[in-house]
């Protein structure tokens, strides 16, 4: 269970989120929407603890993050990054392993138990064939299943992906969502996710949350809360929804006047 | 998937090795390798008598005190030179590039200035000094580099140039205004080592250990510190911590070195890049491996510089920048842009 409440967080003296309430549930897949500037990545800063609070709270399974130390928390929140510069000498092994940094000394000597847990990060997401490659020499859906492996291996209860789609074609990026959508199901995670692509959430996500100018808009199922008057609100542009066929899902589809 | 293999290491000491014990055989004589072992001998067993051979004398009171001096500094300048790097993720960070070095020689010139009343004091008290002013000097560079709350590679090189040229110019200031020791600043600025014997041994031994030993703990948190500040937060790291150990660690190392040797440039620079290109991007194996490598690169070069012109003596810190410039210019050139 992950709780925010009334969090207030930004820059300096400069408030971003203003007074977001929500809570994700154990199993299910949360997205955060809204448009660019609406405080998405703000949010995901928050919640994993980078970012301080100017107030209000967040609870991870009833313990307030902000009152954890650093270890404490990436026990108990795990970050998936937008796949930029990664060190590309390093090894897909070496890069997943760093997962473990939570429960490894200062010298970061791995016990059986890291190892093995990291191997199974990395069988879960596909990775297993990337131990030995070099980072640089992988591409942009395969960095991401490597920055995913990593975030298992921290074997948090709570998952935190920043826009995981953005640099991925379709079919990695269907193929990165479902795998969160069935890691979500089977660890029973709670899975929090900036996403852009209204069409992919409406598709694998449980809850929507809609941001605009660091305010929660609406927060619930997508089919509630991603309604055409308040989408062409929210974006200032003028979206239709259309139905695909099967039950309750949908196509959003911005148009033209 | 483990790659905790042993060949790096035992190629790289047996280079080391062959390193020191061509450094103790050449110079103005050359002592066979087999007198050199039988001298040893002699020494661990005590049975050299009272009349010490000469061969004996040269290479206890000169030559193996040298060979370590320079072994160590070469260790601490690579290793810290790895550790700047990694902390920093940039190629281009060594001890004199983001300034740490010309910090650390500001406060030995100004310790050196000074008249101690005993001889052990200056000895003792130079590397304090180094340290202390080396430390400012990096986290001047730092806080200069700092633009918009991240510093970028560019503005930390930048920074530390010119924090380098400013303490350099104060330096020689120094060194002018001060009398009796400017021979030996001069020299020492140079690269070459003013004292002999093993007193410099002895004084660059405690600092270089805990610099060098403290750095090589910290291989695993550079490795967490290569994807950003913000990764190896969320990755659980206390960074800001962990950041402090490695400026303190490297910054103490390359005063210990910048103290007892005066100023070497590049084997900071050159050593850990050799190491990665050889050895991958794990900091577990850049660290050791660069600490056995930069002995071994910094003694190769102090023998050439002494027999390029013998019987004259070549300061080695010419021989390094002689072959560290146009490396230093090929890893500019190969760079992607993004890094530099």
């Amino acid at each position: 269970m992950l709780e925010l409440l009334d969090v207030h967080a930004g820059y300096l003296n400069k408030s971003i989120l203003q007074g977001i309430n929500f809570t994700a549930s154990p199993g299910e897949v949360t997205a955060l929407v809204g448009p660019n500037g609406a405080g998405k990545t703000t949010l995901i800063r928050a919640i994993s603890g980078v970012l301080p609070l100017q107030q209000g709270s967040i609870h991870a399974f009833g313990k307030d993050i902000q009152t954890l130390s650093a270890a404490q928390r990436a026990r108990m929140v795990a970050v998936v990054p937008q796949a930029t510069q990664l060190p590309p000498a390093f090894t897909g092994w070496q890069t997943v392993v760093l997962g473990r940094t939570p429960y490894v000394n200062w010298l970061g000597n791995l016990s059986h138990r890291d190892e093995t847990i990291t191997r199974d990060a990395m069988r879960q997401t596909a990775t297993l064939e990337l131990a030995n490659r070099q980072v640089g020499q992988l591409s942009g859906g395969e960095q991401q299943r490597l920055l995913l492996a990593r975030a298992l291996a921290q074997a948090a209860p709570i998952l935190v992906l920043d826009e995981p789609t953005t640099h991925l074609d379709i079919q990695f990026q269907f193929n990165l969502l479902a795998d969160v959508r069935r890691l979500a199901e089977d660890q029973n995670l709670v899975v929090v996710m900036a996403m852009h692509d209204l069409n992919l959430v409406s598709r694998f996500c449980d809850k929507v949350v809609l941001l605009n100018g660091g305010k929660l808009v609406s927060y619930g199922a997508p089919a509630e809360v991603l309604t055409a008057e308040r989408l062409s609100e929210v974006y200032r542009i003028k979206i239709e929804l259309h139905p695909d066929g099967k039950e309750g899902q949908f196509f959003i589809m911005p148009t033209l006047d | 998937m483990k790659e905790n293999t042993a060949r790096p290491y035992l190629v790289t000491l047996a280079i080391l090795l062959a390193a020191m014990l061509l450094s103790v055989a050449v110079g103005s004589v050359v002592i066979p390798l087999k007198d050199i072992f039988a001298v040893f001998w002699q020494g661990i067993t005590g049975s050299l008598g009272e009349q010490i051979p000469p061969e004996a004398a040269i290479i206890f009171k000169l030559r193996l005190p040298r060979t370590i001096l320079l072994a160590l500094t070469g260790a601490a300048l690579a290793s810290s030179g790895a550790a700047y790097q990694g902390l920093f993720r940039n190629p281009l960070a060594d001890p004199y590039v983001i300034g740490v070095a010309s910090g650390a020689g500001l406060g030995a010139v100004i310790a050196m200035s000074i008249r101690w009343p005993y001889e052990w004091a200056s000895t003792f008290i130079i590397p304090v000094v180094a340290f202390a002013a080396g430390l400012v000097t990096v986290l001047l560079v730092v806080v200069l580099a700092r633009v918009n709350r991240t510093s970028s590679s560019t503005s930390l090189v930048l920074a530390g140039v010119a924090i380098s040229s400013f303490t350099t110019a104060v330096s020689s200031f120094v060194m002018l205004k001060s009398t009796g020791e400017l021979r030996r600043s001069m020299v020492w600025l140079l690269g070459g080592s003013t004292l002999s014997g093993w007193q410099p041994v002895l004084g660059m031994l405690p600092y270089a250990v805990l610099g060098i030993g403290a750095l090589l703990t910290m291989g695993y948190t550079l490795n967490v510190m290569q994807f950003g500040d913000e990764q190896a937060a969320q990755m659980g790291l206390r960074v800001g911590r962990r950041r402090l150990v490695v400026i303190v660690a490297a910054s103490l190392t390359t005063a210990a070195a910048v103290s007892f040797s005066g100023v070497i440039g590049f084997v900071g620079l050159i050593t850990p890049h050799i190491v990665r290109l050889l050895a991958g991007g794990n900091y577990r194996r850049i660290l050791p491996l660069s600490t056995l490598a930069g002995a071994a690169f910094l003694l190769l070069s102090d023998i050439l510089a002494r027999v390029v012109i013998a019987p004259q003596e070549v300061p080695v810190g010419i021989i390094t920048a002689l072959t560290g410039a146009p490396f230093f210019i090929w890893v500019l050139r190969r760079s992607r842009p993004e890094e530099v």
